[in-house]
């Protein structure tokens, strides 16, 4: 009986860990994401209408482009920029960049992340300014 | 035993939403002919997004909401200007009130670009006020809304700035303030807003 209970203890601990690993997941990428991310797309991803997009909106760019990684770190910018143009991450890692790319994917999108392996490769094509 | 716990909780609530009781002018008195005068919103005058000029007269009896900003700003300017949104929006069919965005950039901030950029924001140009006019005039008044404001290479965009919204008075008098980043804040501002327009009923 005490050895089942102490199974038990041991089986609850190990999903508490899980599932706490799996929030923790793109912490980095939210706390980078309201850094660098928020001021013009804001904390909820809803942005400024008419002049900083909503992400989660299906027609939005970051679905469009397949070098999403690229778009974070060299910025965007049109000819008929109404506010202030996506300013170019140099100094974000790979690593932060995934992050930001995921947080937004699975928080916003409900989409599922993407492998950092493939964060690379975009960001190995990307032409550098 | 249950009269007293409704008791504590109605003392609870009555702590956390404190009425408010006055709006004092803020900002310190000057001696005027030596006799002290409250602070207030000196004459100005600069152009709107329509080409229309606009100065004190153009408020006449009117409570604005105000705040510095500039279109090319990526750092605090949208988040405040989504809160000048939501002022926009709850006193849209307000008379008295009249929203004023003065820009910190007027080289680029053209009447024709504030106007773009009012389009694209769907705000009703006659409610809400984008300045422009000449860049000394423009810093030396944000001073008098208590805003801190100044060009600084290293700033994004070269220019740094505080995001205040500030409710002046129909005397022309600064009665309350919220941090415009903060949407608490801009609640507690709505609730000042409200209070003030009563007085005046």
């Amino acid at each position: 009986m005490k050895l089942k209970a102490l199974y038990l203890l041991v089986f609850t601990a190990i999903i508490i860990k899980f599932s706490a690993c799996k929030e923790d997941r793109f912490y980095e990428g939210e706390l980078v994401y309201k850094a660098y991310c928020a001021p013009c797309h804001m904390n909820d991803g809803t942005g400024l209408k008419g002049v900083y997009p909503t992400l989660g909106n299906t027609e939005s760019l970051i679905l469009k482009s397949n070098n999403i990684a690229c778009l974070i770190r060299n910025g965007y910018k049109t000819d008929n920029q109404i506010g202030a143009a996506m300013p170019p991450q140099k100094k974000l890692s790979e690593v932060q960049i995934s992050n930001i790319v995921n947080y937004v994917r699975t928080k916003f999108y409900k989409r599922k992340a993407i492998d950092i392996k493939q964060i690379r490769s975009q960001l190995k094509d990307c032409n550098q300014d | 035993m249950m009269s007293r716990s409704l008791f504590i909780l109605f003392v609870f609530f009555l702590a956390c939403e404190e009425p408010i009781k006055e709006l004092p002018v803020l900002g310190k008195p000057v001696m005027v002919n030596g006799k002290e005068e409250k602070h207030k919103i000196p004459d100005f005058e600069f152009v709107n997004q329509s080409g229309v000029t606009i100065n004190n007269h153009s408020l006449k009896d009117k409570v604005y909401l105000a705040d510095f900003f500039f279109t090319h700003c990526p750092s605090i300017c949208p988040r405040v200007t989504k809160q000048m949104l939501r002022l926009h929006d709850r006193y849209q069919d307000n008379p008295r009130i009249q929203l004023i965005s003065y820009t910190l950039d007027p080289k680029r901030d053209t009447p024709q670009r504030l106007k773009e950029y009012a389009d694209n924001l769907a705000v009703d140009h006659n409610k809400w006020w984008f300045l422009t006019g000449d860049k000394d005039a423009l810093y030396d008044l944000s001073e008098d809304y208590f805003v801190v404001a100044y060009e600084d290479e290293d700033a994004p965009e070269g220019i740094e700035h505080s995001g205040k919204i500030i409710m002046v008075d129909t005397d022309r008098h600064v009665r309350a303030f919220a941090e415009g980043t903060d949407p608490e804040s801009v609640d507690k501002l709505m609730k000042q807003i409200d209070f003030y327009l009563k007085t005046l009923d």
